[in-house]
C-alpha cells in the first residue's frame, strides 16, 4: 500500500513538472507556421518583435519567405499533404506573388484546416489576398483608398470603441493602428466575427484624383475581422500593418496576442468527447432497446475546451448548450445542464438534458447538438434514430380500461341469454310449444 | 394448351358426362355406366392438364429473362416477405420501416395486406420442413403461376354451380390462359392480385353454394375465404359490395327465403368480424362508406325476415299497409341516418379512388396523384379484345342465356357482369376482376351451344333404333357450327399464347431490345444502377427519386427513400415534385432539409425509352402545384404555344428546373457539335440549353444513360452559395480584383 502511495505521489510530481516547463506547442492543431512578406513594401526588421513573440509566446516554428525574389517559391502543400498549420501573409505585390499564392490555393489551405492571418494595407495591391478575403465575405478597400477621420483632428486612426466586439477572441484594449489603414466591408454571413469597427466619423478616401466612390463610410467599415469556417479553420484579417510593427507592438501586444492565439487555435477551441442517449428509466441504450413513442429518454454530451497555456484539454462550462430533437422541424429544444466533469473523462464537462418524453409521433428523429457560437469552435453532433410506434400488444388490454367493462358486460349478457334461451327452448315442456307448432302446421 | 371439346352422352340424363372429342367415337355407342365411369376418371385428368397449362403459360418470363421479381409493387411485397421469413410474425405485424418515407417512416406492418407474404412465408417454411430449402425469391417468383392453377379449379367449381361440369371445365380452361388474368399473374409478378383472384373465385363459389343449399357451413366457408381475401388485397371491397347487391336484387325480385337469410347472415357476421382482425382494415367495416351497403342489406334482411313472419300471421290486406308504411319509414330513416353520420364524420367520407370510379374526370381535376397512375386510366376498346379475345362477344350472349334461366346464382353473375363492365371501363386495372366473369359467362354460353350442336349421338343412335336417318342438313349444320367454334377455340389458344409471350411477360426491370442483326439484347440499366447504389454508397444514404422507383430502390439497392409506390402521403410526394420542378438552389435547400444524399432520375433520351422522368415531369409539377400553387406553376413550363418542349425553345422555367438539368446534364456532348438528339421527344437539345450544375455532382450514369444518379454537394465551409463557389472555381487564375464596391446586405 505504501509503495502504491509513493507511486501516486511520484506521478503527481511528474505531471506538475511537465506543467512548469513552458510548453512550446500550444496550438491545438500544430506549430508549423509560414510568414510571407515582401521587402519592397516593408522591411521585415520592422516586425521583429512580432516574429519573436510568435516564436516565444505562441511557440511556433516560423518559416519566412520573401517574395520580391522571383526565385522564391511558396509551397503550402506537398501533393495533398498540408505543410504548414498557420500562414501569415503581409502585404505583398507583384505578379509573382499572385502566382505563388493564388486565391484558390489560399482557400484550399483554409478548407484543409490551415489558419490564415492576412494583413492588408493601402497602396499595396495584393490581388490574390483580396480575392481570397472576398471569398470569406471580407471586402478590403482597393489599394487606392485609405481610412481618414477628419473629426478626430489627427492622422492616427482609432477604433470606434475600446470595448471588445467578441470576448472569446480578445478582451477590451486600446489598439493603435497608425495612419495608414485599409478598411473593409463585411457581409452578413455568420462565419465572420467583426473585431474592430471603424469610428462613426471615419470614411475611406481615394488617393487618386479620380472621383472614386468611397468604399466605406463611418461605422460601416471595419479595421479587423476574424473568420471561422464551418470546419473550424480560422482566419484573421487586419487592415493595418502599422499595428504590428515594432513601434506600436508594445501597446498592441496584449490584444493582438489574444487575436493571434485565437487564430492559431490556442484558445476557444472546443471538441465533443462523447455523445450518448439512453432510456431514462433503465439506462439501456438505443442499440439494446430501440425507443418507441412516449419513452423517457436522456441525452448527454461531453464538451472539452483546449487550454493553450496549459497545453491540455479542460472542461468547457457554459449555460447555453442546447439539445434539439427534430424531424425536419424541432420537436424539442432543451438547454442542457452542466453536471460537472464527465466521470469517464475528467477533461470534459458533462451536459445533460435530463429525462424528456419522446413525442407521440413515430418516425426518424435527429438527436442533435448544434452549438454555433461566434468566437468558439462550432460543434455539430447528429444522430438519426428511428422511433417506432406502439406494437399491437403494447396498448392497455380491454379489461384494464374501465370504460370497456360496459361493452364486455353487454357481450357476456347477450351470450349468456342466448345460451339460456336455447337451453330453455330445448328443455321446455312440450305443452308450451304445442300451440305454436300446431299453428304452423295449419298454415 | 389444348382446349377440350365436350359433349353429353345420350343416355346420361342424371349425370352430365364429359369426354374429349377423341374419346367420343369410342364411347359414343357404349352404355351410360361405362361413360360416366370414364367421365369420372377424365375430369381430374382434364383439370390437371388445365392446371399444367395455367402454370406453364406463365413461365415465359422466367424462360425469356430469368427468375426475377417484376415491375414495382412486387418489389415491396418481396422485401416484406424477406422481412417476414427473417423475423417473427409478431415483428412483421409491428414492423416500423424507417427506410422508406424518410423522415416519416412507414408503419408497414399496419398498412399492408399481409395475406400474400404470410402465404409465401408459409409455403417457404413448409418446403423447408419437408427437406426442400428453396430460396424465398423462387417461392415469390413462382407464387402467381401456382395460384393461377388454384384459380382454374375454383372457377371450375363456381361454374359447375351455374350450369354443369362441362361448362365448369370450359371456364377453368379459359381462365387458365386468358390474357386479362395472365397480365397480373406471370411468374415474377408477385403482387396481391396474384392470390386475390383465386380467393375471389373461391369466395363466390362458396357463396353460391351457401345460397343454393342455405348451408351455414358454406356460408362460413365463404366468410373465411372473404377473410383471406381481405388479408390479401384492398379489392376485397368489391366482394363486400357485390354480395349485398346480389341479395338486394333477390329481395327486390321477391325471392326472399330462409336460405338467403342464413347464407347472408352467416357470411356477413363472420366475414365482418374476421376482416376487422386485419390491422390495416381495423374499424373500416363499420365506419367507411364503402362497407355501408353490406351493413344496410344486413339490416334490410332482418326486416325482410320480420316481414316474412308477419305476413305468415296476419291477413294479406293488412300486411300491404304495414309493408308500405314501414318501407317508407325505413328508407327515410336510413337515408337521413347515413347523411347525419357522414356529416358528423363518424362514417369516413368516400375516398378519392371511389369518386373517380363514378366520374372519370374527377381524379384528373382534383387528385393528380391518383390520375397519374397509369393503371387508373380509362380502358381502351382494343384492350377488351386483347385481353379476352372471342370471349368478349360470347359474354353478352351468355348474359342473355342467364336471363332465360334466371336462378338465384344467375342473378349473381348478371350483377357481377354489369358492375364489373362499368368499372373496367373506368379503370384499366379493374379489367382484372371483369376477366373471370367473362370467362365464366363465355364458358356457359359455349357449353350451351355445344350441348346442342356437338351432340351427334342422335345421328348415330337413332339410326339403329328406328331405322330413320337424320337429315343430312341437320348433321351438316351441327358439324359447321361445331367446327367453327372449335376453330375459334383454337384461335383463342393461339391468341392467348401470343399475347402472353409478347405483351405480358416482360419484367420491366429488364428491358428487351433488339440488336441490329435482330438478336435479343437485354437492357439492364436499372439493375446496374441499383447495384451501383448498393455497393458504392453509405448504408444510411437517402435517395430522392420520383415515387415510381421507391420500391425498387428499397428492394434492389437497399437504400432509404423519400417516397415510394405506396402513395400514402401526397404532401411528401409533392416535396419531391417541387424539388424536381424548382431551380437548383431551391431544390438543394429542400433536399438538404430532408437529409438527401443522392438524387436518381430516369432518362430515356439516349435510348428512346418513353417512360422516363421528363415524360412524367408534368405530373410532378401538377402534384407540387397542388400544395404550393405560388411557387410551382404548370403554365410556366409550357412555351407560348402551349407546348411542352425540351429543346432551345423550352421555357426558361423548364430549363432552370432541376429535372431538366439532371436529365440533360452532359447529354449534348454525346453528339457531334453538341447537338443532342432526344430520341423520345424527337427534339434537339444543344449545349447552350443545358445550364451547368452547381449544386449537384454526377456520380453515376448507367450504360445507356437510362438511370442517372447525382450526389448533393456538401455545403460550402465558408458559407458561400454553391453557385458562387462554382463561379469562383471556374474563373481563370490570376484575374485582377474588380474595384467595384460589392453589393452586400446590410450587416446586422
Amino acid at each position: 500500500m505504501l509503495g502504491n502511495h509513493f507511486l501516486h505521489a511520484l506521478l503527481a510530481l511528474c505531471v506538475a513538472l511537465t506543467q512548469l516547463v513552458p510548453c512550446l506547442a500550444r496550438s491545438a492543431t500544430g506549430d508549423r507556421a509560414l510568414l510571407v512578406f515582401d521587402d519592397r513594401v516593408d522591411e521585415i526588421a520592422q516586425y521583429s518583435q512580432l516574429i519573436e513573440s510568435l516564436r516565444e509566446q505562441h511557440g511556433l516554428a516560423v518559416d519566412t519567405v520573401e517574395l520580391s525574389d522571383k526565385a522564391a517559391r511558396v509551397d503550402l502543400f506537398n501533393r495533398d499533404i498540408r505543410l504548414y498549420d498557420h500562414l501569415l501573409v503581409f502585404p505583398v505585390k507583384g505578379k509573382h506573388f499572385a502566382k505563388q499564392l493564388a486565391a484558390k490555393k489560399l482557400l484550399r489551405f483554409t478548407e484543409d484546416g490551415g489558419n490564415v492571418v492576412a494583413v492588408t494595407a493601402p497602396r499595396v495591391a495584393s490581388d490574390s489576398v483580396h480575392q481570397y478575403l472576398n471569398q470569406l465575405g471580407i471586402y478590403p478597400a482597393p489599394r487606392t483608398q485609405h481610412l481618414v477621420d477628419l473629426v478626430s483632428g489627427t492622422d492616427v486612426i482609432a477604433a470606434a470603441s475600446n470595448a471588445s466586439l467578441n470576448a472569446h477572441v480578445y478582451s477590451d484594449a486600446a489598439l493603435v493602428f497608425g495612419d495608414s489603414v485599409s478598411p473593409a466591408l463585411l457581409d452578413n454571413r455568420p462565419q465572420i466575427i467583426p473585431l474592430v469597427q471603424a469610428s462613426k466619423s471615419s470614411f475611406a478616401v481615394s488617393a487618386n484624383k479620380t472621383r472614386e466612390q468611397s468604399w466605406t463610410q463611418g461605422a460601416q467599415g471595419y479595421i479587423a475581422a476574424a473568420f471561422q469556417n464551418n470546419q473550424n479553420a480560422r482566419a484573421l484579417w487586419l487592415g493595418s500593418t502599422q499595428a504590428l510593427s515594432n513601434a506600436n507592438f508594445a501597446q498592441n501586444a496584449q490584444a493582438l496576442g489574444e487575436m493571434l492565439k485565437w487564430t492559431f487555435q490556442e484558445k476557444a477551441v472546443l471538441k465533443v468527447t462523447g455523445v450518448s442517449h439512453a432510456h431514462a428509466d433503465s439506462g439501456l441504450s438505443y442499440d439494446q432497446l430501440p425507443y418507441k413513442v412516449t419513452d423517457d429518454v436522456v441525452y448527454n454530451i461531453s464538451i472539452a475546451q483546449w487550454d493553450g497555456d496549459a497545453a491540455q484539454w479542460a472542461p468547457y462550462v457554459a449555460d447555453d448548450v442546447q439539445f434539439e430533437l427534430r424531424q425536419i422541424d424541432p420537436y424539442y429544444r432543451i438547454t442542457m445542464h452542466a453536471l460537472g466533469a464527465d466521470p469517464r473523462d475528467a477533461t470534459a464537462e458533462l451536459y445533460s438534458t435530463g429525462a424528456f418524453k419522446m413525442p407521440n409521433r413515430h418516425g426518424m428523429f435527429t438527436f442533435a447538438t448544434d452549438y454555433q457560437r461566434q468566437g468558439v469552435s462550432y460543434l455539430s453532433e447528429q444522430d438519426i434514430k428511428a422511433i417506432r410506434h406502439l406494437a399491437n400488444d403494447e396498448y392497455p388490454r380491454s379489461w384494464e380500461i374501465t370504460n370497456a367493462w360496459v361493452y364486455a358486460a353487454a357481450i357476456a349478457s347477450v351470450i349468456a341469454s342466448f345460451v339460456g334461451f336455447v337451453f330453455f327452448f330445448v328443455t321446455a315442456p312440450a305443452s308450451l310449444s304445442d300451440g305454436f307448432t300446431d299453428d304452423k302446421k295449419k298454415n | 394448351m389444348s382446349v377440350q371439346e365436350k359433349r353429353a352422352s345420350a343416355g346420361a340424363a342424371a349425370e352430365p358426362v364429359v369426354v374429349t372429342a377423341a374419346a367420343a367415337a369410342a364411347t359414343g355407342s357404349s352404355g351410360c355406366t361405362a361413360s360416366s365411369a370414364i367421365a369420372r376418371a377424365l375430369i381430374p385428368c382434364i383439370l390437371t392438364a388445365i392446371v399444367v397449362a395455367a402454370v406453364s403459360s406463365r413461365l415465359f418470363a422466367v424462360i425469356r429473362f430469368e427468375s426475377i421479381i417484376h415491375e414495382f409493387d412486387p418489389w415491396f411485397n418481396y422485401r416484406a416477405t424477406q422481412y417476414l421469413v427473417s423475423h417473427s410474425f409478431r415483428d412483421f405485424l409491428n414492423w416500423f420501416d424507417e427506410r422508406t418515407w424518410y423522415p416519416l417512416g412507414r408503419v408497414t406492418g399496419g398498412t399492408l395486406y399481409p395475406g400474400l407474404m404470410a402465404t409465401s412465408a408459409l409455403i417457404w417454411h413448409a418446403l423447408r420442413k419437408i427437406g426442400m430449402p428453396v430460396d424465398i425469391r423462387n417461392v415469390c417468383v413462382l407464387f402467381a403461376p401456382v395460384f393461377a392453377g388454384f384459380t382454374a379449379y375454383a372457377t371450375y367449381a363456381l361454374t359447375r354451380e351455374l350450369k354443369d361440369k362441362k361448362a365448369g371445365l370450359l371456364a377453368a380452361a379459359f381462365i387458365a390462359i386468358v390474357p386479362g388474368y395472365i397480365s397480373r399473374s406471370v411468374a415474377g409478378s408477385y403482387d396481391n392480385e396474384a392470390i386475390a383472384i383465386t380467393l375471389l373465385m373461391a369466395t363466390f363459389m362458396h357463396w353460391i353454394k351457401a345460397l343454393k343449399q342455405g348451408s351455414i357451413m358454406n356460408g362460413a366457408a365463404a366468410a373465411l375465404c372473404y377473410f383471406y381475401m381481405v388479408s390479401a388485397w384492398g379489392g376485397y371491397v368489391f366482394i363486400t359490395n357485390l354480395i349485398p347487391v346480389h341479395v338486394f336484387c333477390l329481395l327486390l325480385m321477391g325471392r326472399y327465403s330462409a336460405k338467403v337469410y342464413v347464407a347472408y347472415n352467416t357470411w356477413f357476421v363472420i366475414g365482418t368480424i374476421a376482416s376487422m382482425q386485419i390491422p390495416f382494415v381495423g374499424f373500416l367495416p363499420i365506419k367507411s362508406n364503402d362497407h355501408m351497403a353490406a351493413l344496410g342489406v344486413f339490416g334490410l334482411l332482418q326486416i325482410a325476415a320480420l316481414g316474412d313472419f308477419v305476413k305468415a300471421t296476419i291477413p294479406p290486406r293488412k300486411f300491404k299497409v304495414i309493408m308500405l308504411v314501414s318501407i317508407a319509414l325505413i328508407m327515410a330513416l336510413g337515408v337521413a341516418g347515413l347523411f347525419a353520420l357522414t356529416y358528423a364524420g363518424l362514417i369516413a367520407p368516400w375516398t378519392g379512388r371511389f369518386y373517380s370510379l363514378w366520374d372519370t374526370n374527377y381524379a384528373r381535376i382534383h387528385i393528380p396523384i391518383i390520375a397519374s397512375v397509369s393503371e387508373h386510366q380509362p380502358i381502351t376498346w382494343p384492350a377488351f379484345f386483347l385481353d379476352t379475345h372471342f370471349l368478349i362477344w360470347l359474354f353478352p350472349a351468355a348474359i342473355f342465356l342467364m336471363f332465360q334461366e334466371l336462378r338465384n346464382e344467375h342473378v349473381f353473375i348478371i350483377v357481377y357482369a354489369v358492375l364489373c363492365s362499368y368499372f373496367a371501363g373506368v379503370m384499366v386495372r379493374l379489367m382484372l376482376t371483369l376477366t373471370p366473369v367473362i370467362c365464366i359467362a363465355g364458358a356457359v354460353a359455349l357449353s350451351k351451344l355445344f350441348d346442342t350442336y356437338l351432340d351427334f349421338s342422335h345421328t348415330l343412335t337413332k339410326d339403329a333404333a328406328s331405322g330413320k336417318r337424320k337429315s343430312f342438313m341437320q348433321v351438316l349444320t351441327r358439324a359447321l357450327v361445331s367446327a367453327s367454334f372449335v376453330y375459334y377455340l383454337y384461335l383463342f389458344v393461339h391468341h392467348c399464347t401470343w399475347v402472353t409471350q409478347s405483351a405480358y411477360s416482360s419484367p420491366s426491370v429488364v428491358l428487351p431490345s433488339q440488336n441490329r442483326d435482330g438478336s435479343l439484347a437485354i437492357i439492364d440499366d436499372y439493375r446496374e444502377a441499383y447495384y451501383w447504389l448498393r455497393m458504392n454508397t453509405d448504408y444510411d444514404s437517402k435517395v430522392a427519386s420520383w415515387w415510381d422507383y421507391g420500391y425498387q430502390i428499397g428492394g434492389m439497392a437497399d437504400r432509404t427513400t423519400l417516397v415510394d409506390n405506396n402513395t400514402w402521403n401526397n404532401t411528401h410526394i409533392a416535396i419531391v415534385g417541387k424539388a424536381m420542378a424548382s431551380p437548383e438552389d431551391v431544390s438543394y435547400e429542400l433536399l438538404k432539409q430532408h437529409d438527401v444524399d443522392y438524387v436518381l432520375v430516369i432518362f430515356g433520351g439516349v435510348l428512346g425509352f418513353g417512360g422516363d422522368d421528363i415524360n412524367k415531369f408534368l405530373w410532378m409539377i401538377r402534384i407540387a402545384e397542388g400544395i404550393w400553387p405560388e411557387e410551382v406553376k404548370e403554365r410556366d413550363f409550357f412555351v407560348n404555344q402551349g407546348e411542352f418542349r425540351v429543346d432551345s425553345q423550352a421555357s426558361q422555367t423548364m430549363k432552370d428546373s432541376l429535372m431538366y438539368k439532371l436529365s440533360y446534364h452532359g447529354f449534348p456532348d454525346l453528339f457531334p457539335n453538341g447537338e443532342g438528339q432526344d430520341r423520345v421527344r424527337g427534339q434537339v437539345v444543344r449545349s447552350s440549353d443545358v445550364q451547368p450544375l452547381d449544386y449537384f455532382d454526377e456520380v453515376f450514369s448507367s450504360e445507356n444513360w437510362l438511370v442517372r444518379i447525382y450526389k448533393l454537394k456538401d455545403q460550402d465551409p465558408e458559407g458561400r452559395e454553391l453557385s458562387d463557389v462554382a463561379k469562383f472555381e471556374s474563373a481563370k487564375g490570376t484575374k485582377r480584383t474588380s474595384h467595384k464596391r460589392p453589393q452586400i446586405d446590410l450587416r446586422v
